[in-house]
């Protein structure tokens, strides 16, 4: 790193800039107190680059890329769509995020230009107001958006469906996927800890969230479920918690005993779902799925026994204590709150919960992600034009 | 290196602050944005707006105070709900902190 501190973070900010002054300056003389307009910057060198990222909080402690002119402007390129189209606002602070402004994170998290278009319709999704994307993100719940990549665009660019899927599975693709937006959020969106982020514990996956199908399996494709055409592919968007292990620990081949183990998992009583319904995401990885389907239980059948078998008696996750809520809002209407024999769901329905096929072509196992319960975070589902 | 701002330019940064209003005028028409309606978890905001007005009004002329509450806690008020604030002086949230 030669001439600069390598402090790298917020503490040591006056020292870091002063130390950059000559080192970087702004190409446009536009008056430098409106931090709201967006300019070219020159920076000498890489080393001069990562001590401006850090110094200006463009990145989330992780080193970034630059994101040099010539880098943007051929993402914009690849991405077949004009520099300033406008995707809509990043809440919460508002940053606008033309094409440019995505390109530019997209090269930070060192995106290659074919995975634009998952980029954008992810982009797209996040942006549908059912998502309520700014208390996603400023919630003091642990979720954040997963992006599920399905269909025929996963094999095209190399995006991890196997082993540690959860984390990039080693792909450049599924890694600067998940980054990207990330990144978008913070610089875009300001969404830091403190103020305004409330998060209590936070996510490990806010570095990078990211996971895609596996193409060939016998169920219907997961965009398939969602209404789009099975040859498409497609990005959907679900903010939940990390993925939540299921081992098929002591039951036998019977699926609905194997499927009591997940529904067993997607219930805790401290979850944001128990209490307050909303959507859950459940993975099964292929030889789970494989197993299931050669049994007659079918994609559909799958969520059907789920959404029954993981409804919880009334009494046992609400307690008659007189300083304890005697009454949830959002639970249907047909549920008597004052009878504790009463079986509650924890989803909206059979169909919010969003069943993927991924991970490991091994073992069967199956994997939980509760949601952010009835306060959005909704799946969304985009196709990737 | 030339380097792309990847912050992104926001539309109605920098708007003022509202004007002061001025004292000794007539009673204040006040509202409370009110994030849930019951208290299911965690700080019971309802209630700590009937004891801000309660103290308010200790201090303060007060006239008739607005109370509105989101239908859901983590999105903002629906257009209507800000419709029936437009008329008041000054609104009061709650924020976590």
């Amino acid at each position: 790193m030669g001439k600069l501190s390598a402090c790298g973070g917020f503490a040591c900010r006056g020292a870091t800039l002063l130390a950059l002054e000559s080192q970087i300056r702004e190409r446009s003389p536009s008056d430098s107190r409106e931090r709201s307009e967006p300019h070219d910057l020159e920076v000498r060198d890489l080393d001069a680059w990562l001590e401006f990222a850090y110094a200006e909080g463009l990145t989330d402690g992780l080193p970034v890329l630059p994101p040099t002119r010539a880098w943007v402007d051929a993402l914009v390129a690849d991405s077949g769509r004009p520099a300033g189209e406008v995707l809509g606002e990043i809440p919460p602070r508002g940053g606008i995020a033309t094409l440019e402004v995505i390109a530019a994170n997209a090269a930070m998290a060192g995106c290659p230009p074919e995975c634009m278009p998952v980029l954008l319709a992810a982009v797209e999704a996040l942006l549908d107001p059912r998502f309520n994307l700014n208390g996603v993100q400023v919630t003091t719940h642990g979720c954040w958006p997963l992006l599920v990549v399905s269909g025929s665009v996963v094999e095209g660019l190399g995006l991890a469906t196997a082993e540690s899927v959860f984390n990039g599975g080693g792909s450049r693709a599924s890694a600067s996927l998940g980054r990207a937006l990330r990144l978008l959020l913070w610089n875009a969106g300001g969404a830091h800890p403190g103020e305004p982020v409330k998060e209590v514990f936070g996510h490990p996956g806010r570095y990078a969230y990211c996971v895609s199908e596996v193409p060939e399996h016998p169920w219907t494709a997961l965009h398939e479920s969602r209404g789009l055409p099975r040859e498409e592919s497609a990005v959907t968007v679900f903010a939940c918690e990390s993925p939540h292990s299921v081992a098929f620990w002591g039951v036998g081949g019977d699926p609905e005993e194997r499927l009591m183990a997940v529904a067993d998992s997607m219930h805790p009583h401290g979850s944001n779902n128990t209490h307050t319904l909303g959507e859950i995401l459940v993975a099964f990885s292929p030889a789970e799925v494989r197993h299931l389907h050669a049994r007659g239980y079918t994609r559909e059948r799958v969520q059907d026994f789920l959404y029954e078998a993981s409804k919880r008696r009334l009494g046992d996750i609400r307690s008659r204590a007189p300083d304890a809520p005697r009454h949830y809002d959002w639970w249907p209407e047909e549920i008597d709150q004052s009878d504790d024999e009463a079986r509650v769901p924890i989803v909206d329905g059979p169909e919010a919960i969003h069943l993927v096929v991924a991970g490991a072509d091994s073992i069967p196992w199956a994997a939980v992600c509760p949601g952010w319960g009835h306060l959005g975070g909704f799946a969304v589902t985009r196709a990737v034009r | 290196m030339q380097i792309v701002d990847p912050r992104g330019r926001v539309v109605g940064a920098g708007k003022g602050l509202a004007p002061r209003i001025e004292p000794g005028a007539e009673a204040l028409q006040l509202a409370f944005l009110v994030n849930e309606q019951s208290r299911n978890q965690g700080p019971d905001f309802y209630g700590y707006t009937l004891a801000i007005e309660a103290a308010l009004r200790e201090r303060l002329e007060l006239g008739d105070v607005v109370r509105v509450c989101k239908p859901m806690l983590s999105r903002p008020a629906e257009p209507a709900q800000l419709e029936e604030l437009r008329h008041v002086q000054g609104v009061v949230n709650g924020l976590a902190k």
